[in-house]
């Protein structure tokens, strides 16, 4: 039996996070009845919780994300993810990297037999003329390209960061440069905001920021902000909780994070406004635009924002970091490990690695604000430019910036 | 060229064994367990393009390919050379429509479309393609992002006023809808494009939007867009006819209880140059912070901010 204080309290709190479901104001519309779906899923999972007895959140099951990740390594995934066949850069890295914020040392996440193996994998990759595709054989992207550095900075071996070629991957990303300042994916592909993120992003990486690779960035940049203060993916599209991300994180890399620079360009009161309408009060996770539903990778895409948009460290973040933790540990966790979008679809790695990365961002600003976090369901601190553990960051940072580049 | 309805062996056929790639590399993170077919046809399209071979067999491999995995961009790219070479992009543009109505959430199936659209110079069927789309899924960005494309690039603003109000009309809170409006009221009112219809004044759009937004005070898109419209007319939020009135109307007991509304009118507040209004201004925002502790954090640096103008008055 519970004492009935505590069953009055649980009561108000239920009665309070009634009064933050979106009001849908008796003008019920398909945005509202979607809405509406996805708040009394959340309702269920909670009765569901409650039938079992447990009242309170349960907490992040570091050893089940683990065994879930595990097990794509050194072994076969499901059969239905023929659809990320031009993806394998990226499928390795979100397992890596998820991997890497779990682990609760600074050790490699490969063993060496496996780490030799990604690295030669990866370079199967890559293509003579620049850059990674998305499989062996396949063109390079930009995307692919960001990936597959990503993952070898992940890795952090010399041999893995010795195997980037940079004068090839510099002629790559000029290849894709556009007379507007933006870069396009492929030779014969879509030029959007990604691009941009995931060129500079490797130009960063490996110490070639050259004037020719940064020229005309802000401009086009500056051309994709909305009128509500959101980035879309080319000028005059809807604000995007991911095409955000790439802007403003592409905008700390060329104005190394300084925030007087970067509101020279883009109009950074607008964008915090955007930002943290993006939370959802009753769900606590964010939408990735406007009127649409909650999905825990923005708790990445969105989340960092808060974190790249600090005037100083210290500064508390915008968010509500404990209802975005609140969102991704009591309604994201599948049930043998891995994370889901929201209740009622399956985990997959790309959730995995994006809820995970935006439940680091949480719990950083949770520490910050003095909650108590216990170190045992920590994960590791991520630098939200490069959504890269800080350490494995600084580690490729100094390598490079020893071998200063120059084109051929 | 399409073989959806043959048989993958005989496409296979085309091939000798000695001209298919080597198995590819194993990814040792992530590995996904190819089928055979599958495997077949990558090799067959891989060793293709490793001879530089554009040809009718690699062409309907291709199919297969993009069958199994619409997101292979590689197998696209070789899809566009061959139609270009062998001159059938009409035929290449109408087997793309097909493939956005089955894959309608997919970068590279829209990429190819429009692709081929800038080398015919023309705008084959990409309104009805995105309108199609449009009806199954109201905020598809690919499409709402394609339309914006064709209908800048061939001066097709004529009917589009008229397109977006239905969205609008169906789903007062498709904010894709509304930034596609608000496009359409800058490219029309102050683009390249500006001579080309008769639009609503930046007025009556606003009045527009403030109608919407009574139909569910809580639907945030008709407020940014107000805000926006009042930029783009560079004229101050206050100078808005019938706005003020409007956020009185939903606020008779001085506090508002939307809190789109209640925002709104505080940073018109805030505007001012008088001390009362910068101070009713900073009221709001606590009100906002105390009902909304979601967003506690945004109003506590709302609240500074004001705080600070009000230190300087």
């Amino acid at each position: 039996m519970e004492p009935v204080e505590e069953s009055e309290s649980y009561h108000r709190g239920l009665a309070l996070r009634l009064e933050e479901m979106a009001p849908d104001d008796e003008f019920p519309t398909e945005s509202s009845r979607a809405q509406r779906e996805v708040e009394e899923s959340l309702f269920a999972e909670d009765a569901v919780r409650d039938a079992a007895g447990l009242r309170h959140p349960p907490a992040i099951q570091k050893d089940r994300m683990r065994a879930y990740l595990r097990a794509a390594v050194n072994g076969k995934i499901e059969k239905y993810f023929v659809g990320l066949d031009s993806s394998q850069p990226w499928l390795c890295y979100w397992i890596i990297h998820a991997l890497d914020l779990l682990s609760s040392s600074e050790e490699p996440v490969l063993d060496e037999t496996t780490s030799q193996e990604t690295v030669k994998f990866l370079k199967s990759c890559s293509n003579k003329s620049g850059g990674y595709g998305g499989g062996p054989g396949q063109v390079s992207h930009a995307a692919t390209t960001f990936a597959a550095i990503s993952a070898l900075c992940v890795i952090g071996t010399d041999e893995a960061l010795e195997s980037i070629d940079r004068q090839s991957l510099y002629s790559f990303l000029i290849r894709m440069k556009q007379p507007d300042g933006s870069f396009s994916v492929t030779d014969d592909g879509e030029t959007d905001i990604r691009g941009t993120y995931c060129a500079l992003t490797a130009a960063s990486h490996t110490n070639m920021l050259t004037p020719e690779i940064t020229r005309g960035c802000k401009d086009f940049i500056s051309s994709l902000q909305s009128f509500d203060g959101g980035i879309g993916g080319e000028p005059g599209n809807e604000s995007h909780g991911g095409y955000t991300y790439c802007g403003v994180a592409s905008l700390c890399i060329l104005c190394d994070s300084n925030l007087d620079e970067m509101g020279k360009i883009i109009d950074l009161e607008s964008l915090k406004q955007w930002a943290s309408m993006r939370q959802m009060a009753f769900e606590g996770g964010f939408q990735g635009r406007t009127n649409k539903l909650v999905d825990s990778c923005y708790s990445f895409w969105v989340g960092a924002l808060f974190a790249m948009l600090r005037w100083q460290p210290g500064e508390p973040s915008l968010m509500d970091p404990s209802r975005l933790n609140r969102y991704l540990v009591n309604y994201c966790q599948g049930a043998r490990g891995g994370m889901r979008d929201k209740p009622g679809v399956r985990p997959d790695y790309y959730h995995t690695c994006y809820a995970l990365s935006g439940l680091s961002i949480a719990q950083q600003a949770m520490c910050e604000e003095g909650e108590d976090v216990p170190s045992d369901l920590r994960l590791k601190l991520i630098d939200p430019v490069y959504n890269l553990h800080t350490r494995r960051r600084e580690r490729v940072y100094r390598y490079f910036h020893g071998r200063p580049f120059l084109p051929e | 060229m399409s073989c959806t309805e043959q048989n993958g062996a005989l496409c296979m056929d085309a091939f000798n064994t000695s001209e298919l790639a080597p198995s590819s590399e194993i990814a040792p993170v992530g590995c996904i367990p190819y089928e055979k077919d599958y495997e077949g046809y990558w090799r067959a399209l891989r060793g293709a393009i490793e001879r530089e071979e554009i040809s009718d067999r690699g062409a309907v491999i291709s199919d297969l390919i993009i069958d199994y995995n619409p997101g292979h961009y590689t197998a696209w790219e070789y899809r566009r050379k061959w139609s270009v070479q062998e001159g059938l992009v009409n035929e290449e543009i109408q087997y793309a429509a097909e493939q956005v109505v089955s894959n309608p959430k997919n970068y590279q199936v829209w990429h190819h479309h429009r692709r081929l659209v800038e080398i015919l110079d023309k705008p084959v069927d990409a309104l009805e393609l995105t309108r199609n789309s449009l009806e199954e899924d109201a905020k598809n960005y690919h499409a709402w992002s394609y339309r914006q494309w064709i209908v800048k690039k061939f001066d097709l603003f004529s009917n589009e006023h008229e397109f977006v109000s239905k969205f609008i009309d169906a789903d007062v809170r498709n904010n894709s809808a509304w930034n596609y409006r608000y496009f359409l009221i800058r490219e029309t009112k102050f683009g390249p494009h500006s001579h080309f219809v008769e639009e609503p004044s930046l007025v009556q759009e606003t009045s527009y939007a403030i109608r919407k937004s009574r139909l569910a005070p809580h639907n945030e898109s008709p407020w940014n867009y107000i805000r926006a419209l009042t930029r783009l007319a560079r004229m101050p939020l206050v100078d808005v006819v019938g706005l003020v009135d409007a956020l009185r109307d939903s606020n008779p007991q001085a506090t508002i209880d939307n809190r789109f509304a209640a925002h709104l009118y505080a940073d018109i507040l805030a505007e001012s140059d008088s001390r009362a209004d910068k101070e009713a201004a900073a009221k709001l925002f606590q009100n906002l912070r105390d009902s909304d502790p979601c967003r506690r954090r945004y109003w506590d640096h709302k609240l500074s901010t004001i705080q600070k103008s009000i230190s300087r008055s």
